[in-house]
C-alpha cells in the first residue's frame, strides 16, 4: 500500500439481520483526489459513509486512513485522525449563530479540548481562523445570524465550512448539493472546489451533470458492491455502468 | 463618546481593559451586590432574613441546576443527591470543628463543593452515556437510591432526626461569631455571589460552549471531535460541585440537615424553581428560585392547599411561557428594546429528547 492512499476500505461488508446492504467493497482514494460515489437509490452509499465515519460498525472487513485502521473507533475519535462528513440532511448547531458554528468546529483541532478555565471569544487564533473562513465561505455578512435561519445553499456552505474546520484531511460529502436549483448547485460546487484544495474529498451524488464536472475518479456502487472505480471518461464508457446504472441517462 | 475616545479604548484593549470597561462587564454583578447588602436592612425581621438566607442557597442550587438543563440538556430529577450530600458531608466537618477541627468555617460551603463533586464524579460516570429519557432515569434512580439510603445508614445521615451543627463554635478566618442569622446572610452572599459568577463565566469557556453543542446536536459535536459522553460529564461534575456547594450554604444557615436534602422533593423543587425562571437565560433560576422560596414562606402561611396553586403556577408557566417567566419578559422586552448585559445566546432552548 503506497503512502499516497487517504482512505482505504478492504472488503468492507455490513449487514443488518440477514439483509447484506454493503458486501465487499474494496476502494482507494489517493490523497488530494476528489472521489465522487454515485449509484442507484438504495445501492447503499448513506451506508457505506456512516461505515466509513464510525455512525455504524462494519460487520466484516476494514476502514484505514492514512494507513491506520479506523474501523470500530467512535466518530470522535475518527474525527481526530483526520476525517470528518456532511450530512444528507444539514446538520449543524441550529441555535448557535455562523460565527459559532465555525467557533465550535475549530475548537478541538486547535487544542483547547474541554477546558472551563478560559474563554472562547478570548482565543484570538480560533477568532482569525473562524473569520478566515467566513471569508472563503462569503458568509462574513452573515456572521451573528442564527445557522438555522441561514437559507438552505448558505447552511450547506457553512455545514462544509465546519467540516473542514474540524481539521479533518479527508472530508466526506453526502449529497452537498440535494435538493439545490442547478444556480446553486453550481455555486456550492464551486465553493468546495475552492475551499478543499488540500483536502481529500469522498462524495455521493446524484446530480450526474455536477458528478463530471468534479470528479477525479468515480466509483460506482450497485447493490452494495463496486460496480467500477475509474476517471470520468473511462466510467461513462464502461458498459457495465451504463447497464446498471446510467443507461438511462446517458444519450 | 468622541471618535478619538473610541480609538483610544480599542487601542487599550488588547493590553488591559480600562476602568470603564470593567464597569460595563461588572455592572450587573455590583447591582446584585448592593441588592443584597441592602435587603437584610430593608426586611430586618428574623422571618425575612431566614427567608433571605434561603433565596440565596436556592438560587445557587438553581443556577447548578442549570448547568445541566439549560446548558447541556440533561433533565435531572436527582439533583438533591449533591446538594444533600454536599450538606451531609460539610455537617460532619462542621461537628468535627465544633469538637476542635481548626477549619475556619467560612471554608465549609467549599468542603461541601468538593463532596458533591466527589459523588457527581462517582454517580456522573454512570449516568451521562445518554441524554434524554435514559438520563432522566437514571437520575431518579439514584435519587431514590441515595435517599433510601438516609434511612439505611443512619450513622453517616443522622436518621430521622437528621444531623446538627453549631457554627458559632467554629474558628473564623476574621475572628467572626456567625451566630446571628445576618451575620451569616453575608458570608452567604460572598459565596453565592462567588458560585454564580463562576458558573456564568463557565458558559463562555469552550466546555459550557461544547455543552450547548452537545445540547442541540451532540452527532455533530461527535464530527467536530467532541465526544458528549465527555462533555456531559465534566459539565455534569462541574454541576455536582455547585450543588455541593449550595447543600454546604444550607447547612451553615440550618445548622440541621434531614434526609429530606437528599429527597425527591428537593430535586423537584431546583427543578421548578429553574424552570419557572426560564432555563434559558443565566437569570433565569435566579428569578425562579427566589420567587419559589418566597412563594413557599408566603403562600404556605395563607392556605394549606399551597403546593396546590404552586402547581397550577408550574402548569400555567409550561403550558403558556414555556421560556419561564423571566425568559418570557426578557423575549418581549428584548422585542422592543436592545437588550444591554444580557446573554443572548442560550436564550433558545428547551431539552431535546
Amino acid at each position: 500500500m503506497s503512502e499516497s492512499v487517504a482512505l482505504s476500505l478492504k472488503g468492507v461488508k455490513k449487514n443488518f439481520g440477514r439483509a447484506e446492504i454493503i458486501r465487499g467493497v474494496d476502494l482507494d482514494v489517493a490523497k488530494n483526489e476528489r472521489h465522487v460515489l454515485i449509484g442507484p437509490n438504495g445501492a447503499g452509499k448513506s451506508t457505506l459513509f456512516n461505515l466509513i465515519s464510525g455512525r455504524l460498525q462494519v460487520s466484516a472487513g476494514s476502514v484505514d486512513l492514512f494507513g491506520e485502521t479506523i474501523s470500530g473507533k467512535s466518530p470522535h475519535m475518527i474525527n481526530r485522525q483526520g476525517l470528518s462528513r456532511s450530512f444528507q440532511v444539514t446538520n449543524l448547531f441550529q441555535n448557535m449563530t455562523v460565527m459559532e458554528n465555525l467557533r465550535c468546529s475549530l475548537l478541538w483541532s486547535m487544542g483547547h479540548k474541554y477546558a472551563f478555565w478560559k474563554f472562547v471569544t478570548k482565543q484570538r487564533e480560533v477568532t482569525e481562523r473562524a473569520e478566515e473562513l467566513l471569508e472563503r465561505l462569503r458568509l462574513t455578512a452573515r456572521r451573528d445570524v442564527p445557522a438555522g435561519l441561514l437559507t438552505y445553499a448558505e447552511q450547506r456552505a457553512l455545514e462544509i465550512g465546519a467540516t473542514m474546520a474540524s481539521g479533518a484531511k479527508v472530508l466526506l460529502l453526502d449529497e452537498p448539493t440535494a435538493g439545490m436549483s442547478r444556480t446553486e448547485a453550481d455555486e456550492v460546487m464551486e465553493l468546495i472546489r475552492e475551499v478543499t484544495t488540500d483536502c481529500t474529498l469522498l462524495m455521493v451524488e446524484h446530480d450526474l451533470g455536477v458528478v463530471f464536472g468534479v470528479a477525479d475518479r468515480i466509483s460506482v456502487l450497485v447493490y452494495g458492491e463496486v460496480l467500477a472505480s475509474d476517471t470520468p471518461e473511462a466510467v461513462r464508457a464502461n458498459a457495465a455502468v451504463q447497464e446498471a446504472y446510467l443507461g438511462k441517462e446517458v444519450h | 463618546m468622541s471618535a478619538v475616545s473610541q480609538q483610544q479604548t480599542a487601542a487599550a484593549a488588547p493590553v488591559a481593559l480600562r476602568g470603564s470597561q470593567w464597569l460595563r462587564i461588572l455592572w450587573p454583578w455590583l447591582l446584585a451586590l448592593a441588592i443584597a447588602l441592602i435587603l437584610p436592612r430593608v426586611f430586618t425581621s428574623g422571618h425575612a432574613i431566614t427567608m433571605l438566607n434561603q433565596m440565596a442557597v436556592m438560587i445557587v442550587f438553581a443556577l447548578s441546576y442549570n448547568m445541566l438543563l439549560g446548558n447541556t440538556g440533561l433533565l435531572s430529577f436527582g439533583h438533591a443527591v449533591y446538594f444533600g450530600l454536599g450538606a451531609f458531608c460539610s455537617m460532619h466537618v462542621l461537628r468535627a470543628m465544633n469538637e476542635g477541627l481548626a477549619l475556619p468555617i467560612e471554608l465549609l460551603p467549599l468542603v461541601a463543593g468538593f463532596a458533591g463533586l466527589f459523588f457527581g464524579i462517582i454517580f456522573g460516570a454512570v449516568s451521562v452515556r445518554r441524554a434524554g429519557v435514559v438520563f432522566a432515569m437514571i437520575s431518579l434512580g439514584l435519587g431514590e437510591l441515595v435517599h433510601a439510603s438516609s434511612y439505611m445508614f443512619t450513622g453517616f445521615f443522622g436518621g430521622e432526626a437528621g444531623l446538627f451543627g453549631d457554627r458559632d463554635e467554629a474558628v473564623s478566618l476574621f475572628g467572626i461569631n456567625y451566630g446571628p442569622n445576618v451575620t451569616v446572610y453575608y458570608l452567604v452572599v460572598v459565596w453565592a455571589l462567588l458560585a454564580a459568577a463562576a458558573m456564568f463565566l463557565l458558559r463562555k469557556t469552550p466546555l459550557g460552549w461544547m455543552a450547548n453543542a452537545v445540547r442541540d446536536n451532540p452527532e455533530r459535536a461527535q464530527f467536530v471531535g467532541y465526544s458528549p459522553q465527555l462533555v456531559r460529564f465534566f459539565q455534569f461534575c462541574l454541576s455536582a460541585f455547585f450543588a455541593g456547594l449550595a447543600g454546604g450554604l444550607f447547612v451553615l444557615t440550618q445548622e440541621i440537615v434531614t434526609d429530606e436534602a437528599v429527597g425527591a422533593i428537593k430535586s423537584g423543587t431546583v427543578l421548578l424553581s429553574a424552570y419557572i425562571g426560564g432555563i434559558g437565560t443565566f437569570l433565569g433560576p435566579v428569578f425562579g428560585a427566589t420567587l419559589v422560596v418566597y412563594l413557599e414562606h408566603s403562600l404556605s402561611s395563607v392556605t394549606d392547599a399551597w403546593m396546590l396553586y404552586f402547581g397550577l403556577l408550574f402548569m400555567m408557566v409550561v403550558m403558556f411561557a414555556p421560556m419561564g417567566l423571566f425568559g418570557t419578559a426578557m423575549q418581549q422586552f428584548a422585542a422592543g428594546v436592545p437588550v444591554i448585559g444580557v446573554e443572548r445566546w442560550g436564550c433558545d432552548c428547551t431539552p431535546s429528547f
